[in-house]
């Protein structure tokens, strides 16, 4: 909005800066505290100027297992976030390319995705725990795999549908003419202009898998747990250390904020699911 | 899901054209049905299982006592107790009412505050890309980290708010200690948390409004907060009502920053539905009642939000032409 009155355009200036200051501050307190001796994380004063020592992001990493808990949590968000764009994809395409979106067929089979991510996951919790422990899929990666996968399917449905509804279909239809398959229409047709949201699900996915708390902590344990589990191990493991617990913050949180804000461009249409278009 | 897939290849409107003048029909139509079957079996394989683990497993649970410290409490069979447990089960209303408030009020503030800040970010702001970085950091936080940082802020000894609560006379407080504002507190981290998607979803949407009814406006005279209530936020309603309901879908589904803050306490002060669940199932191991109250409330949430979904996601099964 246009505002010529000048007082009102400073009060907005004031308005957004101190939004912004309520999102950093706390974030810059963890990150000082991650720098802090024991003693001075536990003054009842405050400490502002201190000497940084890093010997805490040392304990967290090989004492606090965030080394391994990195490990293991790139690898459940990679590889979930993977799978799920190569079975969201061709279903989303199946649901507005091949059939049109407003078929009734495609319309259930979406209504399906937005169900299952419409309910909370406690519905599942117990189920899964008690099969996958009964097959030996609890206390290491994969169990934990399978169900970030199924998130990031339903996620990368919604996604790509979002940006392929608007997709003219005739398209595909040429390229079945020419003689391609479904499958190569697909990869051939479709795949080369959907790179925008196939990042976008990949960085949304992945962002999602990482973060996930209530199913890792069920589904791993020990040398499988993931960054917040291990982080929220901290709590009891160590007492109340803040200073080795905040650098356990700092380290598993860094990678994935820096890359959100790398990637940002190509996050706020898949984050409302092609509420803005 | 596939079943549905299958079943509907054959007739699904569109080829149905394309399909009759080619050669022989019925193998066309059944190469047809398997190179569209294959599109759905990758997410098939993955999605049928896990309904099938949840509708067997589900069913055996809720209608046995099984706990996991107690061997051979899983064949104990039990019919409905679970759900009449269920019903007269005190902490479980209290969870309800609980996560609730945290939804109605948390969600509340995040759209409030949310849509003032991307109004204000709208339009010519010094740094606003370094902003927009910025804003994004809260959102991709992980929940657990934002929970325990909060709580070292929140401190009753050594933690920052006290401290400045203390110097500027206001005077310090056990906020998570204290039934009465733990429930606050978390209600503040949730929108900590939160608000920046708001931010980030509704800027887009301003961004990407068609500017003529504003030009059109402007010539009519029309200024500042008219331009905002007739304009403005009509146009935005769409992209409003989505975020609104994602961010309920979101938020029904809390269980880090509660667990990391509170575990639900102080008693059950803060106990949201999926740490109830959580506590029943995983510190008691009552699993059994676990899936009972988690097929509960989610039967509870789907009635209620389902319907909203899909008319806010444009998906309606429509009456087809025929």
């Amino acid at each position: 909005m246009k505002t010529r009155r000048p007082v009102l355009h400073s009060l907005r200036i004031v308005g957004v800066y101190t939004f912004v200051l309520w999102c950093i501050l706390p974030l810059a307190w963890l990150v000082s505290t991650s720098l802090k001796s024991d003693v001075d994380a536990f003054s009842r004063v405050p400490v502002w100027f201190f000497v940084p020592e890093f010997g805490n992001y040392v304990t967290a990493w090989v004492d606090g297992g965030m080394g391994q808990a990195m490990i293991v949590s790139a690898s459940v968000a990679i590889v979930s976030s993977l799978l799920g764009i190569f079975a969201g994809l061709p279903l989303a395409y199946l649901t507005t390319q091949v059939w049109p979106a407003e078929a009734p067929g495609s319309a259930r089979l979406t209504l399906g995705i937005l169900l299952l991510t419409t309910v909370p996951p406690v519905l599942s919790l117990t189920p899964f725990y008690r099969t996958f422990f009964g097959v030996g899929l609890t206390g290491n990666p994969f169990g934990l795999t399978i169900i970030h996968t199924f998130y990031a399917i339903l996620l990368a449905v919604l996604i790509f549908r979002s940006f392929l509804v608007s997709f003219p279909r005739e398209i595909r239809e040429a390229a079945m003419i020419d003689g391609l398959g479904e499958w190569g229409a697909l990869l051939r047709t479709i795949l080369p202009n959907v790179w925008g949201a196939t990042f976008a699900t990949f960085v949304l996915a992945l962002i999602q898998s990482w973060n996930e708390f209530l199913y890792a902590l069920v589904l791993t344990s020990g040398d499988s747990q993931t960054v917040p589990v291990t982080i929220a191990g901290f709590l009891s493991f160590f007492g109340t250390n803040w200073a080795r617990l905040t650098a356990a913050g700092v380290i598993g949180t860094l990678p994935i904020v820096i890359f959100a804000i790398v990637v940002r461009k190509h996050m706020a249409r898949g984050l409302s699911f092609g509420g803005v278009k | 899901m596939s079943a549905t897939a299958t079943r509907q290849a054959p007739v699904g409107p569109g080829e149905r054209e394309t399909a009759s003048y080619r050669r022989p029909r019925s193998r066309q139509r059944a190469r047809d049905l398997v190179s569209r079957a294959s599109l759905a079996l990758p997410a098939a394989i993955i999605i049928i299982p896990l309904l099938l683990i949840i509708l067997v497993q589900g069913v055996q649970l809720v209608t046995h006592g099984e706990n996991l410290l107690r061997p051979g409490s899983a064949d104990r069979f039990v019919g409905f107790d679970n759900f009449f447990r269920a019903f007269s089960d005190p902490t479980l209303f209290g969870s309800i009412r609980v996560t609730l408030v945290y939804v109605f009020v948390g969600v509340g503030i995040e759209m409030a505050l949310g849509v003032a800040v991307a109004l204000a970010l709208h339009g010519r702001i010094p740094g606003k890309g370094f902003l927009r970085a910025i804003i994004l950091m809260p959102m991709v936080l992980t929940p657990v980290v934002a929970g325990l940082m909060w709580r070292l802020l929140l401190d009753p000894t050594s933690g920052f708010v006290n401290w400045f609560l203390d110097t500027i006379g206001i005077g310090g407080h056990a906020f998570l200690g204290d039934p009465a504002t733990a429930l606050g507190t978390v209600i503040l981290v949730e929108v900590w948390q939160n608000t920046p998607f708001v931010v980030i979803i509704v800027l887009a949407g301003l961004e990407s409004l068609d500017p003529s009814p504003f030009e059109a406006a402007q010539v009519d005279g029309a200024t500042g907060f008219k331009l905002l209530r007739h304009i403005t936020l009509p146009l935005l309603a769409p992209v409003l009502s989505i975020v609104v309901l994602l961010r309920v879908i979101d938020a029904v589904k809390t269980f880090a920053i509660i667990n990391t803050m509170t575990k639900g306490g102080p008693g059950t002060s803060t106990l949201a539905i999926s740490n109830y669940v959580y506590r029943i199932g995983f510190e008691t191991f009552d699993i059994g009642y676990a899936t009972t109250v988690g097929v509960l409330v989610s039967l509870a949430v789907l009635v209620i939000l389902f319907p909203a979904a899909t008319r806010l996601m444009g998906l309606r099964i429509r009456k087809v032409r025929r």
